[in-house]
């Protein structure tokens, strides 16, 4: 295994919006890790590039093993050059993720210099490959460009070439489509997608749309308020869902087929980090709910299939 | 970058506002650097057989109780005025910007210790500060240098650290962290040049001041020492004759006045070219 997350909890102060994390991803292989906002999913993303003390956070307890060594506690001189090296992160918002005042070429070139050693020209020669690579239309002249004079769908591109550029083994999108259009979405899920089958990374694909999951991934991750609730293969997921909030999750899935005025919800919300039920998480808005589920947290139990339900109820069927 | 600062200044300088202030500070500091050359006489010949004389056709701007050129002297005490009061606002935007850049980015006991230590200074109105620092330092040149840059300093550093403070949680900051970066290429490569336009508009605005301050300090005596000349020298001289030649007092006053005034139009222009007005106040 590339990376592999065991019992994972982050900690804030007295809280801990992540608990009980456990996932894995392999060379070539893409997982993605769904849940609404707040469910933890960026969280993790965090956790596993070394960053949450720079927000405040710490791991509280587990393991995040990247090619056998563990991440937590290694020293920040080591994680440094894991950072943006052999692990790449590709942020949230394009729009806001490049430097204004500094020209695109320069800000892909940086990873390379960093982390390669390459020399200013090797840099730059290399930049160009990976937008051309990228299907980024005249790179030699987009080089010389400010930010403010791309598309959305150009940012995200060069965002994914500042990431690829350090020539990482695993590369965590999270949520690389949200700030964009529909049919520019589906190029870049495209993009990552060919990344991962042709150059053997591990990828990690956070998001929140089911259909960037069922297009894409090979293994999903359904987290809800900062558990994983589910863990399985892409299609048994979609055929077999087996926690009840991944079942209700699937039923909301707008599909052409379906009637006027059908579409579904699940009822209630997501219980913020300080209010969260007794039990487990979802028992308020499950519509499978037994008495058990109310002073019981269910354990995500991990076969040897790789494949796990954290559910009193599915288990028990 | 230089690119969009030139542009800028290009802009700038083609409003109205811009352009007169510009074409007078070009003139002035054109003066200043060719002093020697530009001057129609010496600026500490004596002649006291002249003393006191209105201006006229020889002496365009009049001469003093020693019968020297005021003219030649105002020229050369703008040398001494300009030089001055922009290499005290150079070292003062440099040493705010290491230490704005530092508390800023940093923050903890190393922000909270220097920033009440300046925040101390920023207290006492800088002519006083000044006054005490020249007082320690004694009169002459390098005192005033120094007492200036240090009356100045809180501003640059306090500017400074709210832009970092606020640049640092951009996306983009984050994007360089998860690149693997270290705190020196992310404080040089990113967060400086995006909070530099800011502070330098605040030097410019600031050189206006320290000229004022400059020639406070010079009228005092605590500046440039005889015969140097500086304009706020040669007012204190003046107004010995201020009834029988007001124009020794007049004219270096006049030329105070109007390069603070157009040092100030052309930075509200600047202002208005880079648009950072916004960025200002929440400063």
């Amino acid at each position: 295994m590339l990376l592999d997350l065991e019992m994972l909890r982050i900690r804030f102060g007295a809280f801990s919006p992540v608990d009980q994390v456990t996932l894995s991803v392999d060379r070539g292989q893409i997982l993605g890790i769904v849940g609404e906002s707040g469910s933890g999913k960026s969280l993790t993303a965090t956790a596993i590039m070394g960053l949450l003390p720079r927000i405040g956070g710490q791991v509280a307890a587990g393991t995040i093993r990247f090619d056998g060594t563990d991440l937590v506690g290694l020293p920040e001189r080591e994680m440094r050059r894991l950072r943006g090296g052999r692990i790449a992160l590709i942020t949230q918002n394009p729009m806001t993720s490049l430097d204004s005042m500094m020209r695109i070429g320069p800000q892909i070139d940086q990873a390379a210099r960093l982390h390669l050693g390459l020399s200013r020209s090797a840099a730059r020669a290399r930049s160009l490959e990976l937008m051309a690579d990228l299907r980024i239309p005249d790179p030699a002249s987009v080089y010389d460009l400010f930010p403010h004079q791309l598309s959305g769908g150009m940012k995200q591109r060069i965002v994914i070439a500042m990431a690829l550029a350090g020539d990482p083994e695993l590369l965590i999108a999270d949520e690389p489509t949200t700030a964009l259009d529909v049919t520019v979405q589906a190029q870049i899920v495209q993009i990552l997608v060919d990344l991962a089958r042709q150059r053997g990374l591990g990828l990690i694909l956070i998001t929140h749309d089911m259909g960037v999951v069922a297009q894409a991934c090979d293994r999903v991750a359904v987290m809800y308020c900062g558990r994983v609730v589910e863990l399985a293969e892409v299609d048994a997921l979609f055929e077999h869902p087996r926690h009840p909030y991944t079942q209700a999750l699937i039923r909301c899935i707008p599909r052409h087929d379906m009637a006027r005025g059908t579409m579904s919800a699940i009822p209630g919300i997501v219980p913020s980090a300080a209010a969260q039920p007794p039990g487990c998480r979802f028992n308020p808005r499950c519509a499978r709910v037994a008495d058990r589920c109310r002073v019981e947290i269910p354990e995500l139990r991990v076969g040897a299939s790789g494949n796990g339900v954290a559910c009193h109820v599915a288990e028990a069927a | 970058m230089s690119g969009h600062r030139a542009l800028a200044l290009l802009k700038a300088v083609s409003t109205f506002k811009g352009g007169i202030s510009g074409a007078f500070l070009l003139l002035l500091v054109i003066g200043a650097l060719f002093a020697p050359w530009l001057s129609p006489y010496p600026y500490d010949q004596q002649d006291l057989g002249i003393m006191n004389q209105a201006p006229s056709l020889t002496h365009l701007f009049g001469t003093d109780e020693f019968g020297r050129d005021v003219l030649s002297r105002m020229i050369t005490g703008a040398r001494t005025s300009l030089s001055v009061s922009i290499t005290a606002i150079g070292i003062s935007v440099l040493l705010g910007l290491v230490l704005g850049a530092t508390c800023g980015y940093f923050g903890g006991t190393f922000d909270r210790v220097v920033m009440t230590v300046i925040d101390l200074t920023w207290s006492f109105p800088e002519i006083l500060i000044a006054l005490m620092l020249v007082a320690i330092i004694g009169p002459g040149l390098e005192g005033v240098v120094i007492a200036i840059a240090i009356a100045y300093l809180a501003q640059f550093t306090r500017l400074t650290r709210t832009q970092i403070m606020s640049l640092k949680s951009e996306t983009y900051v984050e994007a360089t962290v998860s690149l693997g970066a270290g705190h020196t290429h992310i404080l040089f490569s990113h967060l400086l040049p995006n909070a530099l336009a800011p502070v330098l508009v605040a030097a410019m605005l600031a050189t206006g001041d320290a000229i004022i301050l400059e020639a406070t300090l010079g009228f005092f005596g605590l500046g440039a020492q005889p015969p140097t000349p500086s304009w706020g020298a040669m007012m204190s001289s003046g107004t010995a004759q201020l009834f029988i030649a007001p124009w020794v007092i007049l004219l270096p006053g006049l030329a105070v006045a109007l390069t603070v005034v157009f040092i100030n139009l052309f930075g509200d222009a600047v202002i208005a070219a880079l648009d950072v007005r916004a960025k200002f106040r929440e400063a």
